[in-house]
């Protein structure tokens, strides 16, 4: 679903981007920022256990809401800080998620692909976040490279790990103590009557 | 948010600010994934000595469980059998033909042999389930076992119930009894004591039952290691029927060294 969103939100940024409507490029950026959360949000509702985490991601996603929603309709132009909140917000939500699995031992963490998925995520996020910092200041073009350079860089590496969770194999459905030979009574039955049907 | 500062500078302040994000993120995943194992293995192991330990217990259970079977199997063949054969060689189909003062003596030797056979099938049946513990609690059971002890002569036997108005449950009754005969037998059979002497006393939560004996004894260390070891029955089961009342034993000499004392804390109200 978070690829589909970001693709049809990839697809409308080049479109405004190419068409020079920068005040809609950067609205759109809004727009994705909240809908990134918000499905952050629901993932990490579903893995968290604790309650009280729960409802902290949640209040958390609800105040990002409203104060993107201010910067959507009151301000004009683009403006950092909707982003740095953002990434702030989805830093402490991948925290929560380690956090708790220290605590909750039920299986290897590096079997399991959330655990993958969060920390790809989580070097994604902390690795740009001085790119983002840094990306409005007035830098010459090497430093623009440079910049770009990192982005990538990173970007390459949150989905080289991304997609090594999303190979994991997942859990079988057969029973623990599946039988690798028929069952006695089947062995009997058959005996029993040699030629079925 | 613009930054008015030397390009060569910025440059500079994002590799390092992104590389040491970078580092410390790396750092909190490696944190995260060693420590979990760390603490995965740990319970792994308190798992598997748990399980062993539940394992030498239901051992040892087992296994005094058929060692009892034995015993009153041979009782009742050694000594039950022999009994009702001779009675019924007294009472064959050959007494019709025998005098009549003949007849009444047989009678009456059969007669008397059925009643050391019904005696010696009571003591059986007592040492399995005493009468008295079921029917009058475990103050009685414990001081009519403490007064036939004393009544045979070879050890000083005394047992005093300071408060028992609110009896145990009772399956607890039994679980106790059955420690209190065990630690007994072990002073009869190994402390070659003068004295043994039993105390109860309780408070809002717990019964305690103190026994004191001035033989050879143990203090707990020795009653751990002796657990542990794969001999020695009668501890493990005074182990697990600890374990079943979840109350706590302590073994140990008092401070004049003159005599041992082992204490049962039981508390009142059985788990769930």
């Amino acid at each position: 679903m978070y690829s589909i969103l970001l693709a049809i939100f990839s697809i409308c940024a080049v479109i405004f981007i190419e068409t020079k409507q920068f005040t809609f490029y950067y609205k759109l950026v809004n727009i994705y920022s909240i809908f990134e959360v918000l499905i952050f949000t629901i993932f990490f509702r579903i893995l968290l256990y604790t309650s009280n985490l729960k409802r902290i991601s949640f209040l958390l996603a609800t105040i990002f809401v409203f104060y993107n929603l201010y910067y959507l309709f009151q301000k004009q132009g683009f403006t950092i800080y909707p982003l740095l909140f953002e990434f702030s917000i989805l830093i402490i939500f991948i925290f929560f998620y380690f956090f708790e699995r220290i605590n909750y031992l039920d299986v290897d963490l590096l079997k399991r692909s959330e655990f993958w998925i969060n920390s790809g995520l989580f070097l994604y996020f902390t690795g740009n976040f001085f790119y983002l910092i840094f990306s409005l200041s007035e830098i010459n073009q090497e430093s623009k490279l440079l910049l770009l350079f990192i982005y990538c860089t990173i970007t390459i590496l949150k989905n080289l790990i991304i997609s090594i969770g999303l190979s994991l194999p997942e859990k079988s459905n057969n029973p623990d103590n599946f039988l690798p030979f028929a069952d006695e009574l089947e062995i009997n039955t058959h005996q029993n009557n040699p030629n079925p049907g | 948010m613009y930054l008015q500062v030397d390009s060569s500078s910025i440059s500079r302040l994002m590799l390092i600010g992104t590389l040491g994000m970078l580092s410390l993120a790396v750092g909190i995943i490696v944190f995260v994934i060693f420590h979990q194992r760390k603490v995965i293995r740990f319970q792994m192991q308190m798992k598997q000595l748990e399980a062993e330990k539940q394992q030498v217990l239901l051992d040892a259970s087992i296994r005094f469980q058929e060692e009892e079977r034995q015993r009153i199997a041979a009782d009742l063949h050694d000594d039950a059998g022999p009994l009702l054969a001779t009675a019924r060689l007294y009472l064959n189909e050959n007494l019709v033909n025998l005098e009549k003062p003949q007849q009444l003596q047989n009678i009456i030797s059969a007669k008397q042999i059925i009643d050391d056979a019904i005696s010696l099938i009571r003591n059986i049946s007592h040492s399995l389930m005493p009468p008295t513990l079921k029917n009058f609690g475990l103050e009685s059971a414990s001081s009519d076992l403490f007064q036939k002890i004393n009544g045979s002569g070879v050890i000083n036997a005394t047992a005093r119930f300071h408060d028992y108005r609110e009896r145990l449950k009772v399956e607890q009754e039994l679980l106790v009894f059955r420690i209190i005969q065990e630690l007994v037998n072990n002073v009869l059979k190994h402390s070659s004591a003068g004295f043994i002497h039993l105390t109860q006393n309780a408070n809002a939560e717990k019964m305690f039952f103190r026994i004191h004996h001035d033989g050879n004894g143990i203090v707990h260390a020795d009653f751990e290691r002796l657990n542990k070891a794969s001999h020695g029955l009668g501890l493990k089961n005074i182990a697990s029927r600890i374990a079943v009342l979840n109350g706590d034993i302590f073994f140990e000499i008092d401070p004049s060294q003159t005599y041992y004392k082992v204490t049962i804390e039981v508390p009142k109200i059985l788990p769930v």
